[in-house]
Parts: structure tokens; sequence; C-alpha cells
């Protein structure tokens, strides 16, 4: 996943290549897809625009109409690059006009190209180059490991309150990004919901979900533990 | 001279109801959170904003955006530290200050290094929060004359100059504002009320929070990426244990970056004001400006006093042009200063040329309070320097946890409803996708914000001008500005164009 881009200077890329276009079409497609039944919906809209005034939908039109070309052109691009990959080796290929790899160097926009040298020169003479230069490596697992933590989380909140969720969320959510320490484990947890519970529900008056069946009880208990009741 | 005199005078006023301990306080508190989110490798200044901008729904409108400004100038501030000291840049915009910044401290002169850092620091705040403070009445009144036509033409110039400077990729930066200006149309339509993209669903009849949003793509988005990324250097932070100190640059050294404060306070300050441009690339700029002036331009990367001081000067001269924006026309041209607009509309105000005249004790207020904010950045620049270390030793995942809870929390009590924490998730996770396959958030984010504003002002015009959208390019204001968006757009294209062509000649 982390191959090396063949014929650009973009070291931020983590993908690239030929899997970063078959990406890039697919994804590309994907999208003028979506954007094309978005703009069918649209056709249902009802309208009852005074006279002389433009349809309510012609604005949101007219940004899938665009989203869609933008869309289509890559997919476009990224297929006649990926054709031309196979031809010769990929050192002599040329990407075609809407190819990711063909756009800024540097990532420091049209601005940053007046000083480009200057800046590059400055990041050479570090042992180190940071930013611009190090090539990022992604550790998956972790993200989807957060993500479902996550949605379980937000799941649970109207079912068993905020404050019971909370604290299975940040125990859970450090076993995942991978903290061993029985004491911060249950510390953290416990501590850091009574705070953010006073906080809100005190401070800032914000009511926050107690949950439901008996879990609203021990919610109520919590509170009155807190002082915030 | 009138003119200035009027000024000063409402300065004065605005002096007298900022000193008062609550706002100082919460001033003080700001900067503290600033400073350490720009400290802090991965919690950026912007992240640091959205998240306590829910603490700023009970405060009353002054306190409330002196804190947000105070995050704002400490978190472009609060990175310099960590670069200094580490060579890690705490957020993106202090990459350049590593360049000559670690050098000087490798050399045995961090405590100078730091010195002329947050020096240029506070001047480079103050002397663009003057700026801001006698331009942006002038910029006001020249804007009240503006229709809903001019107002287009800005906000479309905005948005492609927030598409050219996004990203790498002008093909994503595209799509991204595309899709933040289709979401901001979701939801009841303001003229007709026709219910547009709702699916029946009740919870997108309001819209789509942009606040949520932010939370969402910077917060969760961040976090993810914090994660997925992390990497060791907590052995270097471990191992310094001495105290740091700071040491105050002499006069001399100072009097001899006076044409460096000029340069690069001019244009941070310009950089600042132009929409998708900030600290960043300000400090970026400024860096290799002064590089390309300097008689010494090859001593640039061991260690110039020039070197450090550029980069903090063009940066936090930024945050007073950013405000410029937002203040006289009410189009916030980054993160950042859209949260501060989110701020503002909370309270009910709608920022823009008239606040100059309906309430000129409020925006002075502001102003007098921008320029006291650069006194504490100095103070506690100063003091917190081994507190920032310290901080360092924090462990990631410990951060990571507390910020999305803050997002969490932060999404709920926006409208006290679930269905917000929803909409925050998903874009969390929709931003870290974006992230990993290269398409930049800046633009979804001020697509989303300006994209309502936009539409209102586009179909208002047609409405009054008959559909005729010749009236965008016949009005002289808007005409050069639409005409000046049109060749920025096609800028880009013309330099792929140029390199698709040196790379076959070169073949």
């Amino acid at each position: 996943m982390a191959e090396k881009g063949n014929h650009s200077s973009n070291l931020n890329e983590s993908f690239s290549g030929a899997l970063l276009r078959r990406a890039s079409f697919s994804g590309s497609l994907l999208f003028a897809l979506v954007c094309l039944l978005l703009l069918f919906q649209a056709t249902k809209i009802i309208q009852n625009q005074p006279e002389g005034q433009l349809p309510v939908t012609t604005w949101p039109d007219s940004m899938l109409i665009v989203m869609i070309l933008i869309s289509l052109g890559k997919a476009v691009g990224a297929f006649v690059t990926c054709r031309r990959e196979r031809r010769c080796p990929p050192e002599e290929v040329t990407p075609s006009l809407f190819d990711e790899e063909m756009a800024e160097e540097d990532g420091l926009g049209i601005l940053g190209h007046f000083v480009e040298k200057e800046v590059k020169e400055a990041a050479a003479t570090k042992e180190e180059v940071s930013a611009t230069g190090v090539e990022v490596k992604r550790d998956y697992k972790i993200v989807v490991g957060i993500a479902l933590v996550l949605l379980f989380y937000v799941l649970l909140i109207d079912f068993i309150g905020f404050a019971l969720a909370n604290v299975a969320f940040m125990a859970s959510f450090l076993v995942v990004t991978g903290e061993r320490k029985l004491l911060r484990l249950v510390l953290i947890p416990l501590i850091s919901t009574a705070a953010f519970l006073y906080m809100f529900v005190k401070v800032i008056y914000v009511s926050l979900p107690l949950g439901m069946w008996f879990f609203d009880e021990i919610t109520v208990v919590i509170y009155k533990l807190l002082r915030i009741y | 001279m009138d003119y200035f005199v009027n000024i000063l005078g409402w300065l004065g006023t605005g002096f007298a109801t900022i000193l008062n301990p609550y706002t100082i306080l919460m001033m003080c508190f700001g900067m503290f959170v600033g400073l350490l989110a720009g400290a802090l490798p991965g919690v950026t200044m912007v992240m640091a904003v959205v998240l306590t901008l829910p603490f700023t729904y009970g405060m009353d409108i002054v306190p409330a955006i002196m804190f947000l400004f105070s995050i704002y100038c400490g978190g472009v501030f609060g990175g310099a530290i960590i670069a200094i000291l580490f060579n890690i840049p705490g957020d993106p915009m202090n990459v350049a200050t590593t360049f000559d910044g670690h050098p000087m401290a490798k050399k045995g002169q961090a405590g100078l290094a730091l010195g002329i850092a947050i020096c240029s620091a506070t001047i480079g705040g103050f002397l663009s929060a003057l700026l801001m403070t006698f331009a942006s009445p002038l910029i006001a009144r020249f804007a009240l004359a503006f229709s809903t036509v001019e107002y287009f033409a800005i906000i479309f110039l905005g948005l492609s100059t927030v598409v050219l400077l996004a990203g790498k990729s002008i093909s994503n930066s595209f799509q991204s504002v595309f899709i933040g200006l289709f979401l901001g149309t979701v939801g009841v339509e303001s003229i007709t009320g026709a219910a547009r993209f709702t699916f029946g669903s009740e919870v997108l009849m309001g819209g789509i929070d942009w606040v949520v949003v932010l939370l969402g793509l910077f917060a969760v988005g961040e976090v993810f990426e914090m994660l997925a990324t992390r990497g060791g250097y907590s052995s270097e932070v471990a191992a310094l244990k001495k105290m740091i100190r700071a040491e105050l640059p002499s006069l001399k050294t100072l009097w001899g970056l006076r044409w460096t404060i000029v340069r690069c306070v001019g244009l941070g300050s310009f950089i600042g004001g132009v929409p998708g441009a900030g600290a960043t690339i300000a400090s970026f700029v400024g860096y290799g400006i002064e590089k390309q002036v300097s008689k010494e331009s090859d001593k640039f990367g061991t260690g110039m006093v020039a070197g450090v001081a550029a980069p903090e000067l063009a940066a936090n001269a930024s945050t007073g042009g950013a405000m410029i924006p937002l203040l006289t026309l009410g189009i916030p041209g980054s993160a950042a200063t859209a949260i501060m607009l989110g701020a503002f509309l909370l309270h009910g105000i709608q920022p823009g040329p008239q606040i100059f005249q309906n309430s000129p004790k409020m925006i002075y207020t502001l102003f007098s309070g921008a320029l006291f904010c650069q006194l504490i950045l100095f103070v506690m620049g100063w003091f917190t320097i081994n507190l920032m270390v310290r901080a360092m030793r924090i462990p990631e995942h410990i951060m990571c946890v507390f910020i999305i809870v803050f997002a969490i929390f932060g999404s709920y009590a926006l409208k006290s409803n679930i269905s917000d924490v929803w909409i925050m998730l998903a874009s969390g996770y929709v931003g870290y996708i974006m992230r990993v396959y290269g398409y930049p958030v800046a633009p979804l984010i001020l697509g989303l914000i300006l994209g309502p504003l936009a539409e209102d002002n586009f179909m208002t015009s047609m409405y009054h001008y008959h559909n005729n959208l010749g009236i965008f390019f016949t009005r002289p204001i808007s005409g050069v500005l639409m005409v000046l968006a049109i060749v920025l757009i096609f800028v880009p294209f013309l330099r792929k164009l140029k390199s698709k062509r040196r790379l076959e000649t070169a073949t």
C-alpha cells in the first residue's frame, strides 16, 4: 500500500502509483453515480418559487453537475494513465492532465511556489526533513478499532445514558489504543467522566440523555453522588 | 487625521471595557489552551478553537470572541517552542521555524532562539492587530455600498482562492469545495421554504450545522490520523531534564531585524486576509522571502536569527489579517475565523460592514482585546515553556480520548440533540477517508459555510436583474473580482500544462 510514487516528487503520498489510480477510477465513477442519483432526487422537490425567480434547485443542481463532470474527468484521467503505464515502463509515463500527481508538488500551494526553492534548501540542510517530506505509514487496524468503539458508544448513549456510556467508551478506547495499566484504565474514565458531567450539566446547563429502562435511575443516582442534582 | 483620533478615542473606551478581571482571565485561559494545542503535535489550533466553542455558549460576546481569538493567537505560536527545542513542528505552521530554530538550539542558543520567537510572535501579532484596527473601518465603509452582486463576487473569489491554495491536487480541492457547497443546500430553503435533500428526515430539515461538521473533521478525523501514524519521539523529550529559559534578544538584534519585521508583517497580514491561506503559508512565504532578500542567504538553515524571526512574524501577523474579511464583510477565510463567525452568530450578531455603525463599542472592544492579547501572548509564552515541554510527555492515546469526548459533548451541547453527534461522527469518518485519499478538508468546510451565503446572494441578484448572468461582469467591482476569480481557477491548469510539456520534452 505504501509503495513509492514513481514519477512525482509528492513525498506525502502513501497511496500512489497504479493502486491510487485504480482507486481513483472506481471511486470517481461511484461518486458520479451518487451525484446522478441526487440530481434525480432533486427533480422530486416541490417548487413554489415566486414568478421570475429561478427554481430552488438551480443552485444544488449546478453543484451536482459540476461534481459529476469533475468525477468523470478524474476517472478518464486515471484510466488513460493506467493504459499508458501498461504500455511502457513507469518512469516514461507522462500522466494525463487530470491525474493526481501532476498537481502542486510541494503542498504549499501557488503562493508557496515563489519560495519553493528556499524552503527546499532549508529543509535539506537539516538532517531530517519534516512535515513536507515524511512518508506516511498508517496503521489501519487501530482506525477500524476506534471507529467501531465510537459507533457503539453513540448507539449506547440513548439507552444507557451519557454517564455510563462515557465511562465504558473511555475505558474501551484506551484498551483498543494499547493502554494496559489497570490503574489508568479505571481512574481516567471515572474521574474525567465525573468532571465532564459536572462541567456540562452543572456549569453549562446541557441536559444530557439519562438513558432508558432502569438506567435513567442509575444516572440520577450518579448525578446525586456528584452533587449535580 | 480625524479618522485616527476617532479610532484612538474608541480604542480608549475599548480598553476600559476589556480590562476587567473576567475577560482577562478568559483570555489567559484561552492563551494557555492555544499554546498547549500548538505545542502538542497532532493537536492543532483549529481543533482547540472548535472544541472549546461550546464553552463560549454561556459567555457574553466580548469574552467569548476574545477567548477564541486568544486560542487562535496562542495556537499559532505554541508550536514554535517544540519546533526549536526538538525539531518537531507542533503544527504545520511551525515547520519553517524548525529550519533555523533547531540549528540555533543545537549551537547552544536555545534560549535566544526562543526569546526571538516569542518577541517576533508578539511584534507580528501586535502590528497586524494595529493594522486590523485602522484598516477595518475603511474597508467596512467601502463595503457598505456593496450589493448582493458584489457579495456573490467576493464569495466566488474567496472560494476560488481556497481551491487554489488548499492542497496538492486541484481536482480534489474542487471536489471538496463542491461537496461542501452541495451539503450547504441540504435543509429548508430560506426564500421559498422548499425542503431540499432531506429525504423525509426531520434532522436534515434544519440543514447541516457546520460547527458539527468541523468538530468531526478536525477532532475525530485528526484523532484517527494521530493514532494511525503515531511514532515515538518521547525519548528525546524525556531526555531533556534541565529547565529551559528564554533569553530576551538585545535591542541591537531587534533593530537589525527592523526590515524583516516590516516585510514579514505586511506579507503575513496580507496572506492572512486571503481566504484559504493562513499562518502555514504565511510562515513559509515569510521565511522564503527573507532568505531571498538576505545578504547571507546561504547561511539560512544553519541557525540564523532572521530565519527564526521571519516565519514567526509572518505567521502571527496572519491572525490580524484573517480577522479583517470576517469583521468587515462577514466572510471567514479559514476554519479558525469560521468558528469565530459561529460564535458571533450564536450571540445573534452578524459581522459585516453594518456592525461598525451599529455596535462600534463592541467592535473596538474586540480590537483593543486583540492588541492586549499580544501582551498576554508574550507573558504566557515566556513563562510556560517548561510546562509545554512537560506536556509533551502525555501519552498520545490519552490525549486522543479526551479530544473525542470533548467533540461528542460539544456536538451534543449545540442543540441538545443526539443526531448532531451522529452527523459529527459521520463527518469524522468521511474526513479521515478524505485525508487518506488526499482530499483537503478546508475547502469542504468553507464551501459549507459560504455556500448558503453564496446561494442567497446569487438568487437575489438573479431575481433583481431578471436572471441575467451578465450582471456579475458588467458592474465594475464585481466584474473585476469575477474575472480575477476565473483567472485564478485556470492558473493551476496552465501550470499543469506547462509542467506536462516539460516532462514530455524531458522524456
